[in-house]
């Protein structure tokens, strides 16, 4: 240290004092360890649904079966949930349904979070243009409702399942992008990427080592919430006739059949509908559970009050 | 340093009151502004229809009845422009679009464009009533919500409207239609378009409105209740219900008229859904047959309709939501 | 200056300089607790705390970041946050005792006899309403509505606002801070208090404008006989503006007596602290020649020049799009072994142009050549040479260090980048080293951020910037964030950095005395130009530019420090 001029030098500076970290800024300390005792119960109604409808072929009949002899039966121990018009069995048509209802869930969210996430992560570490591109595009398709999208395309191309599952994907992808997107600006133009730049990382860099590890626990609550809204508007498309065709069982579709019995068998409606009630109330559960776990609160408004 | 000038009073107190409260509330700029982002909205789902027309192959066959003849549909052909190249068959769908003609409804007959039309007001009881009753209840909800200080108050009523989040609006319908109707029978099951027949639906959509504005609002309450404004409005010595009103509730109206209008397009589709359950005669309804009848010139009409609606409902709320946020507009 | 419009009943009890007057607060053994869990056990946070602010007379409050000081103030305006009650003491406001009046007598009693300023004049004030409306419902109860037209206008007169008409129809978000401020007095006038809560009035805003404010506060407490409390962490602002000062820490009252008594001479140890850790009393480690300030730098090679940088930024406003000059025609030279101060207030750029020099930003114009050539000309092999010799040290402690990440992890990223031949072990080596030697414990390698406090985080953010063996750190108000006594632990680790390391300094800070410590040559930005520069004791002996020496008479502390 012969270059050091005189006071002060032989620096006596004590540590840093025991500065009470007063009400810790940890960004965690709200969360949860895990996710609860609903987000348990929801992830086990998910597991429970999906086994049963994916076990479906192996236990239960034929959904299409018609059997003249018992019409429009109320629930018994022969037919827990009663059968319809043709007498066919209400509960092998729910499990079946579900299978198809699940499918086409299953496969929009998971495109649609993906297409979703891919828009976010692009917009966020590309800034600029791709940034305003990606979010001109959700404001795009926020501007034409899915339901109008759903009339367009099901009336005009046909209601199978690619079809189907592009009307839903479209309809569902801004959820995810917009949850990530706020969360990845946010991100990006926190100090700790600055510095990561200034380091010396580039972009992929960033992505790997901060952007990415930070997204997915909400990538998970997203995904939740797209599957959710999938599931609803794919009943609805069913419900309103514009998606799964008869006589493929399908839960929507079956509650619109089951309506016209409403007087005299109330119950061909109220099952496939208490079915997607079910699965959608264990998506949300999920959803909830994973968000108080990661996020610090409820997903929906997380995302949507960016 | 020396001491700041004092300026001399006043001799004339502010006479801007009058003259600004006859001024637009909000700029015609910025009106101007979001109608255009509006009619681009509806230009987006023209061109969309058209090539979904498009994708069919050729579209004069769907536009005419099934029994038509070759050489109507030879004649249609080359009337609607289907044998020309691309561009100009979509500036032909455009200036047709633009000009109000549109081929005539198989279904109907005729112009499809009055067919429509005539279903508004339909729509238009129900949607307000809808919104009416949910905004009230949402509102109560996320009020309750944000502010009880009794977990009951606080924790159930927020519990039930998101949990109705899980159900979809068809089956809110039915259900209210199987206890209400079927098994109380106090209300029609089908809508005969009078008072009584407008409950159940009312409801029924109200309901799809209910857990976004609860949730929303509840966030935006919350917000404000800690913004540091709310503590100067405080150590002014306000009374209770005038820092409520004025100071936290009027400041939270902003966001969630904003997310509620970014979320009007799944609120639409709950719209339709209810029209369909109930066989309301609105244009839901209208346009959820014309697609089972494959009456694709009234599913063009009804799509346009619609998103024609569906601008002008986001227009309202911009412009509300900017009347009752300042900083909005800038 | 004309006689002060008649406006605000002048209380007889204005008191003389040095003339004892009644006190129109008292505080006597006032203990706060938090109840954090909601279950009504109560932590103290606040203990034992009495004071008195006679009429008349301007009483500090100081401390340090959580020592209180705030929730003392908020306490007395009945203001405490919902899980924090106050559980002894008593408060007398005014002639009369507030704790165990009925909640809604208590209010009424407060409202009218206390006004509060707090630090962000913006966020304090209702951005939905227009400050017209806002002063109105600050009025007492029962003004009919042709008085209170007058009232809001005379308010605004009093508290200095020029375009008084303008100002009512704005809206808070449409006016500056300083002006805003205005507006948050006038308000706490409004009801004729006998008390005015100043909870760090001025810390939000720029020194001039703090001066200003300041300044309205004094004139204020002469005219009107208000008590003023003045709650702030900084010193110079309390040696200057208050007549006494009670000096606050860990909850309680550890000293007081009249402010130039307590300065002068300070019995209790922490005070002592304090003081000495106030950056105009820091030793100066200065490498060896530079410090006497006889030999030019000016031979030395430069090692960093911008050119007529321009940077402008589109702006939206109510009134459109505009465009707002950040830069406007710098030019700079930092030559190696130097440390340049870059002062300036909110706007004056400092901070783009430091975030142009490390590539965080572009110039629209003008060139920044680093060893010579231009960034945009370099070569790859330049451009990897000035990313690891070219480090940044944050100005926020807090968004700097990825939450997620411990700290070894967070030191690793740098190293992996510009070593990468190291292996695992010599990683870890130099991994402890680096937190050696910002003075950090190397067990501290696996905590995460959220397990730091401040000033520890900001040696991580150091430890960082030194793991490429910059030659040049560029410091973004590296301390501005810190407690005093942090600050100055930080100061001096910069300082001796800088003579172990050999490193160049581009320092940017607003505040002079920080700048004065570290560093020998000071350069002052105004609006996107460089209005003064050279020497640091030069500059600010002998300001030759009007805004420079307006700037440097704005600083607090002055005659004290």
């Amino acid at each position: 240290m012969s270059l050091v001029q005189a006071s002060g030098v032989e620096d006596t500076t004590p540590p840093d004092p025991p500065e009470v970290v007063a009400s810790p800024p940890d960004r965690r300390s709200g969360h949860r360890r895990t996710i609860g005792v609903g987000g348990r119960f929801g992830a086990a109604i998910l597991v429970a649904v999906v086994g049963i409808t994916l076990l479906a072929p192996l236990t239960s009949g034929d959904p299409l079966a018609q059997n003249f002899d018992a019409i429009l039966q109320a629930p018994s121990s022969a037919h827990v949930m009663g059968t319809d018009e043709l007498g066919r069995d209400v509960l092998v048509r729910v499990v079946f349904g579900g299978r198809t209802a699940l499918a086409i869930t299953a496969v929009s969210a998971v495109v649609a979070s993906a297409l979703g996430l891919a828009l976010a992560l692009l917009g966020a570490l590309f800034g600029g243009w791709v940034d305003a591109l990606t979010g001109r595009l959700a404001d795009v398709q926020l501007a034409v409702p899915s339901i109008v999208l759903a009339i367009v395309v099901l009336s005009f191309v046909g209601n199978s399942f690619v079809p189907i599952v592009l009307v839903l994907v479209l309809g569902s992808w801004v959820l995810t992008f917009r949850v990530i997107r706020g969360h990845a600006r946010a991100v990006v133009r926190q100090q700790y990427v600055e510095a990561a730049r200034v380091v010396g990382s580039g972009r992929f860099g960033i992505a790997r080592r901060h952007l990415v590890p930070s997204v997915l626990p909400l990538l998970a609550v997203a995904f939740t919430l797209n599957a959710s809204s999938a599931l609803l508007l794919e009943s609805s498309l069913g419900y309103l006739g514009l998606g799964v065709q008869p006589p493929e069982p399908d839960w929507g579709q079956m509650v619109a059949a089951g309506q016209a019995q409403i007087f005299t068998a109330p119950w061909i409606a109220l099952f496939p509908g208490l079915a997607v009630v079910l699965t959608a109330v264990g998506l949300q559960l999920l959803g909830d559970g994973l968000a108080e776990r990661f996020v610090g609160g409820p997903a929906l408004e997380r995302g949507l009050a960016r | 340093m020396s001491v700041p000038p004092i300026v001399p009073a006043p001799t004339d107190p502010p006479r801007t009151t009058v003259a600004r409260r006859l001024r637009a509330p909000v700029g015609w700029r910025y009106i101007g502004g979001r109608l255009l982002t509006g009619l681009v909205a509806v230009w987006g789902a023209v061109t969309l229809v058209f090539f979904a027309l498009y994708a069919t192959g050729n579209p004069a066959i769907l536009l005419v009845p099934p029994d038509a003849p070759p050489d109507e549909i030879a004649r249609l052909t080359h009337l609607l422009g289907f044998d020309r190249p691309l561009p100009v068959q979509y500036a032909h769908f455009l200036a047709s679009v633009l000009s109000g003609t549109f081929p005539d409804s198989i279904r109907y007959g005729g112009d499809p464009l009055p067919i429509a039309l005539e279903k508004i007001p339909a729509s238009l009881a129900l949607g307000l009533a809808g919104l009416l009753i949910g905004a009230l209840l949402g509102g109560l909800v996320g009020y309750l919500s944000a502010t009880a200080r009794s977990a009951w108050l606080g924790r159930v009523p927020l519990g039930l409207a998101v949990s109705i989040e899980s159900v979809p609006t068809f089956f809110v319908g039915i259900v209210l239609v199987i206890v209400f109707a079927v098994q109380l029978g106090w209300f029609p099951v089908t809508s005969a378009g009078d008072a009584s027949s407008l409950v159940l639906p009312a409801l029924t959509l109200a309901f799809a409105f209910v857990p976004a504005i609860a949730r929303v609002f509840r966030t935006a309450l919350l917000d404000v209740l800690q913004a540091e404004h709310i503590r100067t409005a405080r150590a002014k010595g306000l009374p209770r219900h005038t820092l409520a009103w004025r100071h936290v509730i009027a400041n939270s109206l902003g966001t969630t008229l904003n997310v509620v209008g970014i979320q009007a397009g799944v609120l639409l589709g709950g719209a339709v859904v209810t029209e369909s359950v109930f066989g309301w005669p609105g244009i839901g309804q209208l346009s959820v047959n014309a697609v089972q009848n494959r009456d694709y010139p009234l599913v063009i009409v009804c799509v346009l309709v619609i998103s024609l609606g569906f601008v002008l409902i986001n227009l309202v709320v911009d412009v509300l939501a900017a009347i009752v946020e300042p900083r909005l507009r800038s | 200056m004309t006689a002060p419009p008649r406006l605000l009943t002048v209380t007889d009890s204005a008191a003389a300089p040095g003339e004892a007057a009644e006190p129109v607060l008292q505080l006597t053994g006032l203990t706060i607790g938090i109840d954090p869990r909601g279950g009504g056990a109560l932590d103290p946070i606040v203990t034992g705390v009495s004071l008195q602010v006679p009429a008349g007379r301007a009483v500090g409050l100081v401390g340090e970041s959580g020592s209180g000081k705030t929730l003392t103030a908020l306490a007395v305006a009945g203001l405490l946050p919902p899980a924090v009650r106050v559980v002894a003491g008593g408060i007398e406001l005014a002639g009369r005792e507030v704790t165990g009046l009925p909640q809604k007598e208590a209010r009424a009693h407060l409202a009218a006899s206390v006004g509060v300023v707090f630090q962000n004049p913006t966020a304090s004030l209702n951005p939905r309403m227009r400050i017209a409306a806002q002063l109105r419902e600050a009025l007492p109860a029962g003004t009919t509505r042709r008085q209170a037209r007058e009232r809001v206008a005379e308010l605004l007169v009093a508290v200095g606002i020029p375009d008084v008409h303008k100002t009512l129809g704005a809206f808070p978000h449409e006016l500056s801070g300083g002006l805003n401020q205005r507006v948050v007095i006038a308000m706490a006038l409004a009801r004729d208090p006998k008390v005015l809560l100043a909870d760090e009035p001025t810390t939000a805003l720029d020194v001039s404008v703090q001066a200003q404010v300041l300044d309205l506060l004094d004139e204020l407490r002469d005219r009107l006989g208000l008590g003023v409390l003045l709650v702030s962490h900084d010193i110079g602002v309390i040696a200057d503006r208050t007549d006494d000062v009670y000096v606050m820490s860990a909850g309680q009252i550890v000293e007081s007596g009249s402010t130039a008594e307590v300065l002068r001479e300070p019995r209790h140890d922490y005070t002592r602290q304090l003081l000495a850790a106030m950056p105009g009393r820091l030793d100066a480690v200065r490498p060896v020649g530079r410090a006497a300030g006889s030999e030019d730098p000016a031979d030395e090679p430069a090692q960093l020049v911008l050119e007529d940088v321009r940077r402008t930024f589109g702006v939206r406003s109510s009134a459109g799009r505009a465009q707002h000059v950040a830069l406007d025609g710098v030019g700079l030279t930092v030559r190696r072994g130097q440390a340049i101060g870059l002062v300036g207030e909110s706007g004056s750029g400092k901070t783009t142009l430091a975030r142009i020099v490390v590539g965080l930003e572009r110039a629209d114009s003008g060139v920044v050549s680093y060893e010579g050539t231009p960034l945009t000309r370099h070569s790859r092999e330049q451009r990897r040479r000035w990313r690891r010799e070219v480090q940044y040290v944050f100005q926020d402690p807090y968004s700097s260090l990825d939450p997620r990440l411990t700290v070894a992890q967070t030191l690793r990223e740098p190293l992996e980048i510009h070593h990468r031949a190291l292996s695992r072990h010599e990683l870890a080596a130099r991994i402890d080293s680096l937190l050696d030697e910002v003075e950090l414990p190397r067990a501290f390698r696996d905590r995460h951020p959220s397990e730091l406090s401040g000033g520890q985080r900001q040696r991580v953010g150091i430890a960082r910037a030194l793991a490429t063996e910059p030659s040049l750190i560029i410091a973004d108000e590296p301390v501005s964030a810190l407690d005093l006594s942090v600050q100055a632990r930080i100061l001096r680790l910069l300082a001796r950095l800088r003579v172990e390391r050999n490193l160049t300094y581009l320092f940017i800070s607003h505040d002079l005395a920080v700048v004065r410590y570290l560093c020998e040559d000071l350069v002052v930005l105004r609006q996107g130009r460089v209005v003064e520069q050279g020497r640091t004791d030069d500059v600010l002996h002998h300001p030759e530019n009007p805004y420079t020496r307006a700037l440097v008479e704005a600083v607090p502390g002055r005659t004290f420090a």
